[in-house]
């Protein structure tokens, strides 16, 4: 079946998402967050659409899904298939509709206490599109640590992928997303939805390697004093088309974001960074900081960079943003080499040093150091 | 004996023609001060030696040590012994001082055939070479001349000098916006590591840091050639008259 063939009687039970969905329409080359991601091609292959199984997961210290079904769980943990969750309705993204409307269960993860853990997405299935979501609700004060990663294995393929999540009155959420594929032919879009309550706080450190398409679409609702602090790096090479398409809307008083996006580009790759951050009226004394920064290290890599603000009241604490695309600065290069040091490493030192800011915030040595590899094998 | 030996030396950077037939020979374990208006040519006669990308050499040759290094990598320049130190030090956030050091320096040991210094090592020689140039310790820990202030940018380099113990020393305008207990401290670090094989080519628009350092030779660049060498007579003279007493080019 093709993506525009999905016959949408079979979901008529699901009114609110058909309509939204129908309001919308499906993406084009011509919807502005999809415009420089190539969906066309991606939305007019043929797929096998493959839901996922439900199945009893075995015991593990950490969360696989393998194709959307749980494989494996921590057995202490409060995980169940729910249907007919609460939905964001107003999502940017009709993908995020779409997502919702194929995938009729939601992997449902309750966090009640502190807590710290992996989830593991593998990704198996050739010539299928697969739909599954999560949702991921943080009780009130609690601090939660997520760390997912992407193994992929399927080829000619599309994901559908999202998180709905919840993060409750002053609780906080820390989630890290390692995705890394060296599959051209794979392709994954990712809406996902997270609303941040009074004093909550949401830190996203977002690590896209490789040589896929994978476009993930964030939309982010801050209420009073709420904190986003979100960080991206890409690193495409090849033919990849990598992007972070967000609307993060501060929606509540004294509510605060801060975003980065550092970008490698190599070969022909096409890095996408297209953030746009709303301040409400009621969200007074509010501040937003939106600064995206990108090196091409050949000609042919391609950056699309478009920070925007919209500011709908008179009292802003701070509003700055900024964009800026190059090449390795050459007077730092010749800097390195006149202390002898080779031009490859001191290549590897600038690029490194570019994405230290991201790195040293997260303190998370294995990704730095992943990076690093993937970097080196790329030379 | 003979170092370094410049032989008709033009050079361009983008279609100007900015080095005009240099002539100069500077020799081993000597002091080669370096004047001349602004504009002359000096800092582009530095980057031609070590090797800048800007800088194409059209005309003649520089011998180092017995070779031609005009078509030599600048890495490879700055392993043989070559080292300058920037009139404009360049800033790079991210890459920490210390780290960046000892990499240089293990690079340089690499090259000799030593093995590296780990971190340990490494940092124990930092810290005393830190102490000695009356420098803030944190500044090791810092990225590498970010927000450095322009005379701590200056004590940087005089450190990565110490460190990597070049045999040829290039330093424009180290004095540059240093005080004066900063200029005493430089000074005195340069001369300490005059071992009558170290040659060093200072370039300077002043004559207080030649008090302290004592050059062997004074060398007068103008309009991208060599107007006159001498001794330190040189300074005296165009302190009272500038440099129109030497003519034009
Ligand atoms: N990248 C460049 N592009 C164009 N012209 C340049 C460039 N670098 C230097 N020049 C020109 O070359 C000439 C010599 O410059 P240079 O920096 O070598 O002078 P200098 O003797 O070091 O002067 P100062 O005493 O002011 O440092 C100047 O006219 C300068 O404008
Ligand atoms: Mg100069």
């Amino acid at each position: 079946m093709k993506l525009l063939d999905i016959n949408f009687e079979e979901f008529k039970e699901q009114k609110a998402l058909l309509q939204k969905l129908k309001s919308m329409g499906m993406p084009t080359p011509k919807t502005e967050h999809y415009r420089y991601f190539g969906i066309k091609p991606i939305f007019d292959k043929e797929y096998t659409l493959s839901l996922p199984k439900t199945q009893r997961p075995e015991e593990a210290d950490y969360i696989e899904i393998v194709d959307g079904s749980v494989v494996k769980a921590p057995k202490s943990f409060y995980i169940e298939l729910q249907k007919n969750i609460k939905i964001d309705d107003s999502h940017y993204d009709q993908v995020y509709y779409l997502n919702h409307l194929l995938s009729e269960r939601v992997i449902h993860i309750e966090c009640e206490e502190d807590m710290e853990f992996k989830i593991l997405h593998k990704h198996t299935l050739s010539n299928a599109l697969v739909p599954y979501r999560i949702k991921l609700s943080i009780a009130p004060k609690k601090k939660v640590k997520v760390v997912e990663e992407h193994l992929v294995l399927a080829q000619d393929s599309l994901y559908f992928y999202g998180y709905d999540i919840d993060i409750k009155d002053g609780a906080s959420l820390q989630l890290v997303q390692n995705r890394v594929s060296n599959l051209s032919d794979f392709a994954l879009i990712a809406p996902h939805s997270i609303r941040c309550e009074k004093q909550s706080r949401f830190e996203l450190f977002t690590f896209d390697f490789g040589t896929a398409k994978t476009l993930h679409n964030y939309h982010i609702l801050l209420q009073e004093e709420a904190n986003v602090d979100a960080n991206h790096v890409i690193f495409a090479s090849d033919e990849a088309r990598i992007g972070n398409t967000l609307h993060i809307e501060n929606r509540g008083k004294e509510s605060k974001t801060t975003q980065l996006s550092r970008n490698i580009l190599k070969d022909k790759a096409r890095g996408i960074f297209d953030g746009l951050l709303i301040v409400k009226n009621p969200a007074k004394y509010s501040s937003i900081y939106q600064d995206s920064k990108t090196i091409l290290l050949n000609d042919g890599a391609y950056m699309i960079s478009k920070p925007q603000m919209e500011i709908y009241t008179e009292y802003i604490t701070e509003a700055t943003h900024g964009s800026t695309t190059g090449h390795i600065d050459e007077e730092a290069l010749f800097y390195l080499r006149q202390r002898g040091i080779e031009e490859s490493l001191a290549k590897e030192m600038i690029v490194i040093s570019f994405l230290n800011e991201i790195f040293e915030k997260l303190g998370d040595k294995e990704i730095k150091e992943e990076f690093i590899k993937l970097y080196e094998e790329q030379q | 004996m003979k170092i370094m030996e410049i032989k008709n030396l033009h050079a361009k950077i983008g279609e100007k023609e900015i080095l005009k037939g240099i002539d100069l020979d500077m020799f081993e374990g000597k002091v080669h001060a370096i004047m001349g208006p602004n504009g002359a040519g000096k800092s582009t006669l530095s980057k031609t030696i070590v090797g800048h990308p800007d800088v194409e050499v059209t005309e003649g040759d520089i011998i180092y040590k017995g070779k031609s290094i005009i078509n030599m990598e600048p890495e490879e320049r700055a392993l043989e012994g070559i080292f300058m130190s920037f009139q404009h030090p360049v800033e790079i956030p991210g890459v920490n001082n210390a780290y960046f050091l000892r990499t240089a320096l293990n690079a340089k040991r690499k090259h000799q055939g030593l093995k590296p210094l780990n971190a340990a090592e490494f940092l124990k020689l930092l810290k005393a070479k830190i102490k000695e140039l009356g420098m803030k310790e944190e500044m090791i820990h810092r990225s590498l001349n970010e927000g450095f202030s322009g005379g701590e940018k200056k004590l940087n380099e005089i450190l990565q000098m110490e460190i990597l113990e070049p045999d040829f020393v290039i330093l424009d305008e180290i004095d540059s916006g240093l005080d004066i207990d900063a200029l005493k401290k430089v000074s005195e670090a340069i001369n300490n590591m005059r071992d009558g094989k170290r040659t060093f080519m200072i370039i300077t628009h002043y004559r207080k840091i030649l008090d302290y350092i004592e050059p062997d030779f004074v060398h007068v660049l103008k309009n991208g050639k060599v107007l006159k060498t001498g001794g330190i007579e040189i300074v005296d003279a165009l302190e009272k008259e500038g440099y129109k007493i030497f003519g034009d080019a």
